[in-house]
């Protein structure tokens, strides 16, 4: 860029009618411009100062969302482990409170009436069925 | 972490509730392996009452064919019971019954069962404040 076009632009950046465009190109010059004429020193040396503050702002920017998207997903861990620990205190209640069942040829049944029914017929099984042997049970001393 | 930790918990939590019913039997085992397959049948009940008596724990389990399987379990056990009781038909036993030692909170533990020459059978667990007289009278009390 000529030097004719940075003293356009600074004057403009002066009279506060720089685009961020123009901005941008301004900085982009005195970033890469090692030696400037000394009359521009104090653009060189506000230009740094603008990007300094600028990196900052950005980083700092870059740190609330860091700590903004921590807290965002530690709140999230801890309401889904709050869920997590809700569901699983009612499974475990609702095992306890299901806790009698059957399982007839691999099916899970939970009617209160049938699984009495096949816990008692499991109990005529196991008992004697003549009568003799009903006897002999009968008259066990244990 | 916390969620796998809560998960980890309540597994461990389940499996120390299962494995307190039948601590130390091997019947446990075929509750376990059997009470699932076709052709089987599982009744497990805690704090019921059956035929006027409470029981803390009853498990049963009605089979068709493990029988061959089931055997040696009942075996191991019939060596840690407390009595045995035994019906012998034709030089098989049939059915028979074993009081175990109780649980460390006192309770008696009872193994009942029948068994075919089929393989076909019948195993019951019961635990409770039960006297082995109550036992009898739940089991083999003749209905008219």
């Amino acid at each position: 860029m000529k030097q004719e076009q940075i003293q356009q632009l600074l004057n403009r950046y002066l009279d506060g009618l720089t685009t961020n465009q123009e901005e941008r190109q301004l900085r982009h010059y005195f970033r890469k411009t090692q030696i400037v004429p000394p009359e521009w020193r104090p653009y060189k040396v506000l230009f740094a100062w603008e990007q300094r503050e600028d990196q900052k702002q950005r980083s700092s920017r870059r740190n609330y969302m860091k700590h903004g998207i921590a807290a965002s997903l530690t709140a999230l861990i801890l309401v889904g482990a709050g869920l997590t620990a809700k569901l699983l205190i009612t499974q475990h209640s609702t095992l306890n409170t299901q806790q009698n069942y059957a399982v007839i040829d691999g099916q899970l049944i939970t009617d209160t009436e049938l699984i009495m029914q096949e816990a008692e017929q499991a109990l005529v099984m196991v008992s004697a069925t003549d009568d003799e042997t009903f006897d002999a049970l009968n008259n066990i001393q244990l | 972490m916390m969620k796998r930790t809560i998960v980890f918990m309540f597994i461990l939590l389940t499996f120390s509730t299962m494995a307190s019913a039948q601590e130390g039997l091997q019947i446990a085992s075929a509750f376990s392996r059997f009470g699932h397959e076709r052709g089987c049948k599982m009744v497990e009940m805690h704090d019921a009452r059956l035929r006027g008596y409470k029981l803390k724990t009853y498990q049963s389990l009605t089979y068709r064919t493990q029988g061959d399987a089931i055997a040696p379990l009942l075996d191991e056990d019939r060596r840690k019971a407390q009595k045995i009781r035994e019906v012998v038909n034709d030089g098989h036993v049939t059915s028979g019954y074993y009081i175990m030692p109780p649980t460390d909170n006192g309770l008696n533990r009872y193994i009942l069962y029948t068994q075919k020459e089929d393989k076909s059978g019948t195993v019951i667990y019961i635990e409770g404040t039960l006297q082995p007289d109550d036992i009898l009278k739940l089991c083999y009390q003749r209905k008219n």
